[in-house]
C-alpha cells in the first residue's frame, strides 16, 4: 500500500506521457462522428450557426454555404469527411479550403447509401489551415431552398504518418 | 463485529480513491494549461471534462468533507454528484444512461468506505 501515495504523481506523469506519445509517435487513426447533439472535440460543425436550423433528426440548411472545421493533429496525411443527408434532400457539393480567400476544391463525391444520401471527401493536402490547425470544409448547394437539405450526421477519419526527423525539424521551424 | 478485511478494504479503497482523485486533479490542471497554450493538443486525444469529473468525484469520495462523512448521506450525495456531473459535462444520451449506474456504484463505494468509522 505504500505505493498508493505515489498515485498523485504517477497519474499526471502517465497522462502526460500518453499525450506526448500521441503527439510525436501515435499513428492510430482518429475518428469522430456527430448527430449534431453530442459534442466532439474533433470538429466544429455547420458554421455559421444562423444558417442552419435544428430539426428532428439533423440540421436543416436555410442558406448556403455552411462550413465544417476539422481540428487536425500533427503528422496528418489524410482526412476523410463523410456527411449523410435525408434521401429527399437536393444534391449538395462538398469542398475543402485550399488557400486564403474563397479557394475551395470541390471534389466531394456522392457514394452509395441505403435510405440516405451520403457524401465523402478525402483531403490529402494541408497547405492552408485555419487558426488552431483547423481544416475547413464547405457544404454548398446552389439550388438550395430553405429546408431542402437536411444533414443528419457527419463523421471524420484522420490518418497520421509515423514519426520522422524531417517532420520534427519542420514542426520546430514553424514554432 | 467487523472482520479485519472489512477495515482494511474500506481504508484501502478510500486511500486509493483519494490519491487517484488528487492525481487526476493535478493532471487536469496540467492538461488544461497545455490545451490553453495549444488548442487541440490534449482535447484531440482525451476528454478534459471527463477527467475533471472523475477527479472531483474520486477526491470527494477519498477525502470527504465532514457533513458528507455519514454513510447514507454520503452515498446519496456521491450518487447525485456523479449523475449531475455526468449529465452536465457530457450531455449525450449514452452518458445519460451510463451516469445513473455509475452514480449508484459511486454511492455504494462511499458507503463501504464509510463503514470503517462505524
Amino acid at each position: 500500500m505504500k505505493y498508493v501515495w505515489h498515485l498523485r504523481w504517477i497519474l499526471p506523469a502517465a497522462v502526460v506521457m500518453f499525450i506526448a506519445w500521441q503527439t510525436f509517435f501515435g499513428t492510430s487513426p482518429l475518428t469522430g462522428s456527430t448527430d449534431f447533439v453530442a459534442r466532439t472535440s474533433l470538429f466544429q460543425v455547420l458554421l455559421p450557426a444562423g444558417r442552419v436550423e435544428r430539426v428532428q433528426p439533423g440540421m436543416s440548411l436555410q442558406t448556403e454555404p455552411v462550413y465544417i472545421d476539422v481540428r487536425i493533429p500533427p503528422r496528418t496525411v489524410q482526412v476523410t469527411l463523410e456527411l449523410t443527408a435525408t434521401p429527399d434532400s437536393v444534391p449538395l457539393q462538398l469542398g475543402v479550403r485550399q488557400g486564403n480567400g474563397f479557394e475551395y476544391l470541390f471534389k466531394g463525391q456522392e457514394i452509395q447509401g441505403t435510405g440516405v444520401r451520403r457524401y465523402s471527401l478525402r483531403a490529402t493536402s494541408f497547405s492552408y489551415l485555419e487558426p488552431g490547425r483547423r481544416l475547413r470544409f464547405i457544404v454548398s448547394a446552389p439550388k438550395l431552398q430553405p429546408g431542402s437539405i437536411v444533414i443528419t450526421g457527419a463523421s471524420v477519419n484522420i490518418m497520421r504518418q509515423g514519426f520522422s526527423w524531417a517532420w520534427l525539424s519542420r514542426a520546430l521551424a514553424s514554432l | 463485529m467487523k472482520h479485519f478485511w472489512q477495515h482494511s478494504l474500506a481504508l484501502n479503497v478510500r486511500q486509493v480513491m483519494g490519491e487517484a482523485g488528487l492525481g487526476l486533479g493535478l493532471a487536469w490542471w496540467f492538461l488544461f494549461l497545455l490545451e490553453l497554450i495549444r488548442p487541440g493538443l490534449v482535447s484531440l486525444y482525451l476528454d478534459l471534462n471527463l477527467i475533471l469529473a472523475a477527479a472531483v468525484v474520486l477526491w470527494l469520495l477519498g477525502t470527504p468533507p465532514a457533513p458528507l462523512s455519514r454513510p447514507y448521506t454520503g452515498a446519496a450525495a456521491s450518487a447525485v454528484l456523479v449523475a449531475i456531473l455526468g449529465l452536465t459535462l457530457v450531455p449525450n444520451s449514452a452518458w445519460l444512461w451510463l451516469s445513473l449506474p455509475l452514480g449508484a456504484i459511486a454511492g455504494l463505494l462511499w458507503y463501504v468506505a464509510q463503514q470503517e468509522k462505524m
